[in-house]
């Protein structure tokens, strides 16, 4: 069967390309919206299509011919429903037989609630975040699988394994001393090794039975995070973190970030007009500058504290310092260790016979693997040097050549590109 | 800064993609030595909205031949494989040409750019553009003047999970790019190590391709002088834009950014950290000292700081590279 893999250069869409090279079974056809990262596809020599998904002539080129859809497309909240839309339309109307959609545990909220553990959790993603755009989605294809289209929905967490996103941007922490553990009792580090979740799209592709409404897909054999971040550290060579960070003081700081967006309003609207930094903008302007000056000459004529009430009202009390003791730290992976549950992929068995061939503990060991052949970190002649040039800190000297790694506890110094004179 | 002198030098820019938007035509506009008569590209629709945008009043033609009867100069900034004709035809007509890099994809084209430069009488500037950064001209003195004893082995990378997508697409098409990482990222600072070190003795070249352009490669280097080297590039893995060099005095680090300053780390002193910079390096953006090197150069009558015969070396390595090239496989990817 001919394959459209919409995303086709992401992750998992180059993944699938590189599995169903030669395949007698599956067909790849990788689209994608920007030639800047289809490097892997176009290594092989085989060509993309491109595609706007916002666009629906275009949508409608790129399907032709193809049998199946997946879609395993990231963008903006536009592209992501805006085109979402528009794709699942020209599906139906290509008659594809089966519509394989990339959702996400984040659908249940972030951090996924205790009881995400299996897809009976309500979705209650806060608005306007991620989990809310990817729970919209899924509500599109199961409106679409309603209307004819044979769907389903996969939910997977952060994706590991050989050139994993996610797990290079733990590693890259790590290295560069800005990853630190929660304290308290560990939870998942919920991954899912990008050939299980390719396994699992293939069942889907071919599945006797749908809709499959929202089957989780996960390892079978997740990991605590402390396991994650030493078999990591271990393999890379690096020194496990050794702050401990407050998981109830990180909670806290989540639920205050992570609230829906301000509804617009004609009072927050003026209050941000009269902000004193739209205020110091509309200054450059000779007319509008003077407006302002008569304004505030006015005001103080009224009287003489209506200056200081009507700051306070637009800018808000006046900033004390304060001192961050994460400063120094990844926020997103303090955050991202909220991501607690061990999620069950029960449900993908049953109904898709899935069954993850590759463990955690192999998935992450893979991706160390295709880390040190990538960086060069391990290699004889030139090893040292290549952990020296991927310091975004430089540490401290060399040992003498001959390719030996210093092992100096070096105090921390300003990375070279903030560096000045004095 | 607009204000065109009155000695001004009249050029087109040929090839109005990303790399011509970004930064030659913002250059050529504020340099007051050179008047922007044309912009040529087949796209002549989005190059009308490009004039508009940046406000000049050069002319958009689709057809480069169109102009060059009322050129001095021409960048030329098309896909690589077709730097060769193009910069062939502007030389015939008397056009001096600023190509960007790689000058030429092919060894036999790269020569043929050379022969046409001094039979035609008119100078070839190579787009090399990080030669004029003012850490790049300080490293090059103190490497010339020893002030690190010897180098003893060298390492560079540069690294990210795609970016860069020109608007023709030429890099997806290995025959159009001459290649891919090592021809799209690698050249500079090929160049930079012909310019520091001169040619290798040896060296051996492996990539990720299986058909198309490759997005991994490594290539390592030997010289006669016993310094090795080695280089790593990528579309597919991150990797801090750095080189480095193992040298008697230390280790020494410099960053591929514009305004990135030396870092000597000294042998013997574990908790010292040296920055070396020049107090009054001119941060003119790159691009506009390019362009103002290669006006003086038709002024002067003399050769560009980055010139063909440079350009021809650059391209005997690529092709040297590319000869010898060996399969690059990693663990968990076909």
């Amino acid at each position: 069967m001919r394959v459209a893999i919409f995303g086709g250069s992401g992750f998992v869409g180059a993944r699938l390309f590189e599995r169903w090279m030669g395949s007698d079974r599956f067909e790849p056809v990788p689209i994608v919206h920007s030639t800047g990262n289809a490097w892997r596809i176009v290594r092989t020599g085989q060509s993309v299509r491109m595609c706007d998904l916002l666009v629906r002539a275009s949508v409608r080129e790129a399907l032709d011919g193809c049998d199946v859809v997946v879609n395993a497309t990231r963008g903006s909240e536009e592209v992501m429903l805006g085109g979402l839309r528009n794709l699942l339309e020209e599906a139906a109307a290509a008659r594809v037989s089966r519509f394989v959609h990339l959702s996400s545990v984040l659908v249940f909220g972030d951090p996924p609630p205790p009881d995400s553990v299996d897809e009976s959790c309500a979705a209650t993603p806060v608005e306007g975040t991620y989990g809310a755009i990817k729970a919209l989605q899924d509500g599109l294809v199961s409106r679409a699988a309603a209307g004819g289209l044979s769907s389903a929905i996969l939910c997977p967490p952060n994706i590991g394994g050989a050139g994993s996103h996610f797990l290079l941007g733990v590693a890259r922490s790590i290295a560069d001393g800005s990853f630190a553990l929660l304290d308290g009792e560990p939870g998942a580090c919920a991954l899912v090794d990008v050939d299980n979740l390719c396994d699992a799209i293939e069942l889907a592709l071919t599945a006797e039975r749908t809709p499959l409404n929202r089957l989780l897909v996960v390892d079978q054999d997740m990991l605590p995070w402390p396991a994650v971040v030493r078999l990591i550290a271990d393999r890379l060579g690096l020194a496990m973190p050794k702050s401990l960070v407050s998981r109830c003081a990180v909670a806290q700081e989540w639920r205050e970030r992570n609230v829906p967006p301000a509804r617009p309003s004609l009072r927050t609207a003026l209050r941000h007009i009269g902000s004193s930094r739209v205020r110091s903008l509309l200054r450059e302007d000779p007319l509008l500058g003077r407006i302002e000056s008569t304004g505030k000459r006015l005001i103080r004529k009224m009287r003489p504290s209506a200056e200081e009430t009507l700051l306070q009202a637009t800018d808000g009390p006046a900033g004390a310092v304060a001192h961050d003791p994460w400063a120094r730290l990844a926020r997103p992976y303090l955050y991202q260790q909220l991501r607690s549950v061990y999620h069950s992929s029960q449900a993908a068995q049953v109904a898709l016979n899935y069954a993850p061939k590759m463990t955690s503990t192999d998935s992450i060991s893979r991706f160390c693997g295709w880390f040190l052949e990538m960086s060069g970190w391990a290699e004889r002649d030139f090893g040292d040097l290549a952990r020296f040039a991927s310091e975004t800190v430089i540490r401290g000297p060399l040992a003498a050549s001959g390719g030996c790694l210093a092992t100096h506890e070096e105090p921390n110094v300003k990375s070279q590109r903030n560096w000045r004179a004095g | 800064m607009r204000g065109i002198g009155k000695d001004a030098l009249r050029i087109a820019i040929i090839g109005v993609g990303q790399i011509s938007v970004q930064s030659h035509l913002p250059a050529i506009l504020g340099h007051p030595g050179w008047k922007l008569v044309a912009l040529c590209d087949p796209r002549i629709e989005a190059v009308r909205r490009i004039g508009r945008r940046f406000g000049t009043n050069a002319a958009a033609v689709a057809d480069f031949r169109d102009v060059l009867a009322d050129c001095d100069a021409a960048v030329i900034a098309t896909p690589n494989t077709s730097h060769s004709a193009i910069a062939l035809e502007c030389l015939a007509r008397g056009v001096h040409v600023l190509i960007e890099k790689p000058m030429a994809t092919t060894v036999s084209d790269a020569e043929a750019i050379v022969d046409a430069g001094v039979r035609y009488a008119r100078l070839v500037a190579v787009g090399n553009v990080t030669r004029f950064r003012p850490n790049i001209l300080l490293l090059k003195r103190l490497l010339d003047e020893g002030r690190f004893g010897a180098v003893r082995r060298f390492y560079h990378q540069f690294g990210t999970q795609g970016g860069w997508a020109p608007e023709s697409g030429y890099v997806m098409d290995a025959r159009r790019s001459g290649g891919g990482v090592l021809a799209v990222t690698g050249t500079h600072f090929l160049d930079r190590m012909l310019h520091f070190w001169g040619m290798p003795r040896s060296i051996h070249y492996s990539d990720d391709s299986r058909g198309g352009p490759e997005a991994h490669c490594e290539i390592e280097f030997g010289f006669d002088s016993g310094l090795r080297g080695m280089a790593r590039y990528s579309k597919l893995f991150p990797m801090l834009g750095r080189l480095a060099l193992d040298t008697e005095a230390g280790v020494v680090a410099l960053d591929d950014t514009d305004d990135a300053d030396i870092v000597h780390v000294p042998v013997g002193f574990s908790r010292t950290v040296n920055i070396i910079r020049e107090p009054d390096a001119d941060m003119t953006d790159p691009f506009w000292l390019q362009i103002d090197d290669f006006r003086s150069a038709i002024v002067e009558n003399r050769r560009p700081s980055v010139d063909a015969t440079q350009g021809l070396l650059s391209a005997r390595l690529l092709e040297w590279a590319y000869g010898v090239r060996r399969d690059l496989n990693f663990s968990g990817q076909t």
